[in-house]
């Protein structure tokens, strides 16, 4: 505790800590606003995460040896911890855009999906939105889910609940849904937001739930659009809900 | 009596439906459960996906998966025929009171039966 009162009680370090926290809660809040493209309020977020870090950084750096009852031992984790906290938003992002799919396919032990039909549709359709073709995969679960990546080998994943409740253009309009996710880059957004809340101690105070449901409404405009009626996707959305609320 | 402890709660009115439904043609599709139940009483499709989940939770159903031209589906089969899963239900509820009561439960038991 005095190690952070001594260091704060430099005018310049004081300076850096309240500067980086107040940006950085702008850099946050900014990344809330809808008008934006979901790459500017991702960069926005990750930018809000290193500013966080630039004081934890000058403190680890101010510190080290030339305290006294403190050995190198707690000199070399001070220099570390920038290091550590970074290091972990970039790997968690690295595996989030390589890994990914392959890790809930193997959570969740999902097959690669064979409907023929299906795949014809999803493959049509990335093509004429510039996408590359998604991996489907179907997961062992009577539980109606679907969710998707659109990390660097975009994947849609269904489960065996949504083909027993939903008829095939209810199927379609889901498939949309997450075709509209994975052009919209929602999974980042999604991504980005839960590690925000994860690492940064300001999140707590910034309501974040709006750029999920955004990101929901967006990919349900898109099925609409294509589909050129709400009626599968109102549908859709109903019997999956119907069964949560049934399943209690 | 492990096998018998499956089915220690009761069933729910739909459940016994749904069963009901499934015993004499043995290997159905949910929808095809859904369509047969919709005449007899007010039911929702996802209704029928949750109570056959939960009847395959409760190892009362088994289910396969079945790709057809239109997708995947479960197609769902009793594990027992009517009368063996009353059977179970009734060796489960005997061993129930006999877990609960000792010998009080099987002295009435002989008493009860025995004169017959």
């Amino acid at each position: 505790m005095n190690l952070v009162v001594s260091f704060l009680a430099d005018p310049a370090y004081f300076a850096i800590t309240v500067g980086s926290l107040v940006i950085a809660t702008m850099l946050l809040l900014a990344s809330r606003n809808k008008q934006l493209s979901v790459t500017s309020r991702v960069f926005l977020i990750y930018a809000h995460i290193a500013l966080l870090i630039v004081p934890v950084a000058f403190f680890a750096y101010s510190s080290g040896c030339m305290i006294p009852a403190y050995d190198c031992n707690v000199k070399t984790l001070l220099y570390s911890l920038p290091f550590i906290i970074g290091g972990a938003v970039v790997a968690a992002g690295v595996i989030g855009y390589f890994a990914l799919p392959q890790l809930y396919r193997r959570r969740f032990s999902a097959k690669e999906l064979k409907n023929a039909e299906l795949r014809k549709f999803v493959s049509a359709h990335a093509r004429r939105m510039r996408l590359r073709t998604p991996s489907l995969f179907l997961l062992d679960t009577a539980t109606p889910v679907a969710f998707s990546f659109s990390s660097y080998k975009p994947a849609i994943f269904l489960s065996l609940g949504m083909f027993d409740v939903l008829s095939k253009k209810e199927i379609e309009s889901v498939v949309l849904h997450e075709l509209g996710h994975i052009k919209h880059r929602s999974p980042l957004m999604k991504f980005s937001t839960k590690l925000v809340k994860l690492v940064s101690p300001v999140a707590l105070f910034v309501p974040m739930q709006s750029n999920l449901s955004h990101e929901e409404c967006y990919a349900d405009a898109f099925a609409v659009k294509v589909q050129g009626t709400a009626k599968y996707v109102t549908s859709a959305r109903q019997k999956i809900e119907d069964f949560y609320a049934f399943q209690g | 009596m492990k096998e018998a402890a499956r089915f220690d709660e009761l069933l729910s009115p739909l459940e016994a439906d749904v069963l009901r439904v499934l015993w004499p043609d043995k290997q159905l599709k949910v929808r095809q459960i859904y369509d047969a139940l919709k005449h007899k009483r007010k039911v929702a499709l996802s209704s029928v996906a949750v109570i056959l989940d939960r009847l395959h939770e409760k190892n009362i159903v088994s289910r396969n998966v079945e790709t057809a031209r239109g997708g995947m589906r479960y197609i769902y089969f009793p594990k027992h025929d009517k009368k063996e899963f009353e059977k179970t239900v009734v060796e489960s509820a005997v061993n129930k009171l006999i877990d609960a009561f000792g010998p009080t439960a099987v002295s009435y038991f002989n008493e009860r039966f025995g004169k017959k």
